[in-house]
């Protein structure tokens, strides 16, 4: 590249003068190192990619784009909002969606973070019941399949075999 | 409409940039690194009336960026500020085609970002924030409870990404999370465009485009860039505060100063990363400048400061709102078996990817050369980049968090933001050697040092 480029040698910095071969030999080295470095960041990435883009194909299709990638939770989040769509809410108090027990809380807190985007402003809580926050007080309750609902209250709608509570909590 | 209103919002945000700087004479109009720093200035400029807008309760508007548009650009007019750019593209037919290169890749992954590509904290923390600033107008005071709802979004956290999110969002009449993947893909580009502007001038043109395609390909910049988090901000914030620090050496003028203080303040208000090289640049950086005989003027010691006024309205606001960092621990040290730990998590992840081999031994080839060297440029940018690790890895130490979890969450962002760095000083360092002393205009040698 130096022949190209038209640079002549220089002293370096300490007073001498690099030799051609020498400062030839270190421009080749680091020009190998920076190919090396486009190709296997252009292979990773590809790979990467491709496979982002397949996961955004299939979150499309499967209706639960909150964002592209699906996300932990996602098949909940597909449905709950359309449950929560589907209910008259008031934004006063938020709304609580039991899942089961066995959820791990990273999933939960996905369910939660992603219902709070779609949401927002409007609130929504998820856990299981024994996290559910009995300071709190929720306009209304929806409960997941499977999951045994504990107080006294109306089934006001089942959708898809979620059902929404209205009435006394806890 | 979208799209084009997105567009004309990154627009803006650029031409205010560009007349603040113009203003007080600090514009490169010469490198495309001066469209970057012309953007930082801008971006700078939203986030701190932003933030200041929000912390006093006013809220957020068109206004908010409009407004100081309008003053900057009749004072731009008025003093006869040209808001061009001479962009030279290589005379070398590979160095051309490598660029194009580039520029192909950059296309794919803005057509990718159209997709959405948001990652957990791009959607739930950055565009969250974004959604509420465009539904509310600002961020209410419920929304900083410690103990509300919105936790998770790293409440204490500035306001500069999100806010650029929501001035995207505003121009668009939408809060389409696939318009913060496209901002992150905009961020990407201006990233590779200032990799390549701080070796154009070097005299090795192809080092300069391939380094620019590398950074395009190197996934752990990119999809995170795409995803919506702010590492992208950070990695232009601590290379373009390398650079200008390297110009100020043989720079006098108010240019250099002026753009270092607009990347710091950028940082500050992007992310808690951005005090860390703010910090560094003003205990590290510019002492080892002016031993060196370099960038001796009150305008450097402006430049370390004005970030920290920047940041201060943000930093009281939080501390009225009683929000802390979870990252940082209280734990004085891990004990060694967790430090160990550390270390070996670290090693694993770096071997476990072919594409982190050659740049790490690029990265130690190029300091070893400056070393030898004895290169006061590249080793001051040399500095910088090792402290900012070594605070990293500090952070590492000190967490209260389980550190597998964050050292396996952040060490590939941690990279895309040392990288490409990295990779600069490795090659100004070798096209140095190449070439001489006096061909680099980016990060300047002494003239003396032709002895």
């Amino acid at each position: 590249m130096r022949a190209q480029d038209g640079i002549d040698p220089a002293p370096d910095a300490a007073g001498g003068i690099p030799s051609r071969e020498a400062s030839g030999s270190v421009a080749v080295v680091a020009a190998a190192l920076l190919g090396a470095w486009c190709v296997a960041g252009a292979a990773s990435s590809a790979s990467s990619f491709l496979d982002a883009a397949q996961s955004v194909r299939n979150a499309r299709s499967e209706g639960v784009a909150v964002v592209g990638i699906p996300l932990l939770g996602a098949p909940y989040v597909a449905v709950l909002r359309h449950v929560l769509a589907s209910v008259e809410r008031t934004g006063d108090a938020p709304w609580l969606v039991m899942i089961p027990n066995t959820t791990p809380l990273v999933v939960a807190e996905y369910i939660r973070a992603q219902l709070a985007y779609a949401d927002y402003p409007l609130r929504v809580d998820v856990a299981p019941l024994e996290r559910v926050r009995h300071d709190a007080s929720y306009e209304g309750i929806v409960v997941v399949p499977g999951v045994k609902y504990p107080w006294a209250g109306e089934v006001v709608q089942v959708i898809e075999g979620y059902r929404v509570y209205r009435g006394p909590q806890p | 409409m979208t799209i084009l209103g997105a567009l004309v919002a990154l627009l803006a945000v650029w031409f205010a940039g560009a007349c603040l700087l113009g203003l007080v004479g600090a514009r490169d109009t010469r490198s495309p690194a001066g469209l970057v720093a012309d953007f930082a200035a801008g971006g700078a400029l939203l986030g701190f009336v932003g933030t200041v807008s929000v912390a006093a309760g006013i809220g957020v508007s068109w206004l908010t960026l409009y407004g100081p548009l309008a003053l900057l650009a009749t004072g731009a007019v008025l003093r006869r500020c040209r808001p061009l750019l001479r962009i030279r593209l290589p005379g070398d037919r590979p160095a051309r085609a490598l660029l194009l290169l580039a520029v192909a890749g950059l296309i794919v992954l803005g057509i990718g970002a159209l997709g959405d590509l948001l990652w957990w904290d791009g959607w739930a923390i950055w565009a969250f924030k974004a959604k509420v600033l465009f539904v509310t107008g600002t961020l209410p005071p419920s929304f900083f409870d410690p103990s509300g709802p919105y936790v998770a979004t790293n409440l204490h956290y500035p306001l500069a990404v999100p806010l650029l999110s929501w001035w995207t969002y505003l121009h668009a009449g939408a809060s389409d999370p696939a318009l913060v993947s496209l901002v992150g893909a905009v961020w990407f580009a201006l990233l590779v465009l200032l990799v390549w502007g701080s070796l154009s001038d070097s005299g090795a043109p192809r080092l300069a485009a391939g380094a620019a395609l590398g950074v395009t390909a190197f996934w752990p910049i990119s999809s995170y860039a795409l995803g919506g988090t702010a590492d992208v901000v950070i990695a232009i914030v601590l290379l373009g505060s390398i650079v200008e620090m390297g110009r100020a050496r043989t720079d006098g003028g108010a240019g250099p100063a002026v753009r270092l203080a607009a990347y710091l303040s950028l940082g500050v208000l992007a992310k808690s990363e951005g005090l860390a090289i703010a910090a560094i640049v003003a205990a590290t950086g510019l002492p080892m400048l002016w031993l060196s005989g370099g960038g001796k003027s009150l305008r450097m010691l402006g430049a370390a400061i004005v970030p920290l006024l920047v940041y201060l309205p943000w930093h009281l606001f939080t501390i009225g709102q009683e929000l802390t960092s979870a990252a940082v621990g209280t734990r004085s040290a891990q004990p060694w078996q967790e430090r160990a730990n550390v270390l070996r998590i670290v090693t694993e992840q770096l071997i476990s990817e072919p594409i982190w081999m050659p740049v790490c031994l690029l990265g130690l080839g190029g300091l070893a050369l400056a070393a030898r060297r004895r290169d006061a440029a590249v080793l001051t940018g040399w500095a910088v980049l090792v402290a900012y690790v070594g605070a990293v890895i500090a952070v590492y130490l000190r967490t209260d968090a389980d550190i597998v979890w964050l050292v396996a969450t952040s060490y590939a962002r941690v990279m895309a933001v040392v990288v490409p760095a990295a990779v600069v000083l490795s090659l100004a360092a070798v096209a140095k050697e190449r070439s001489g002393s006096e061909t680099l205009p980016t990060l300047h040698a002494e003239p003396a040092a032709r002895g």
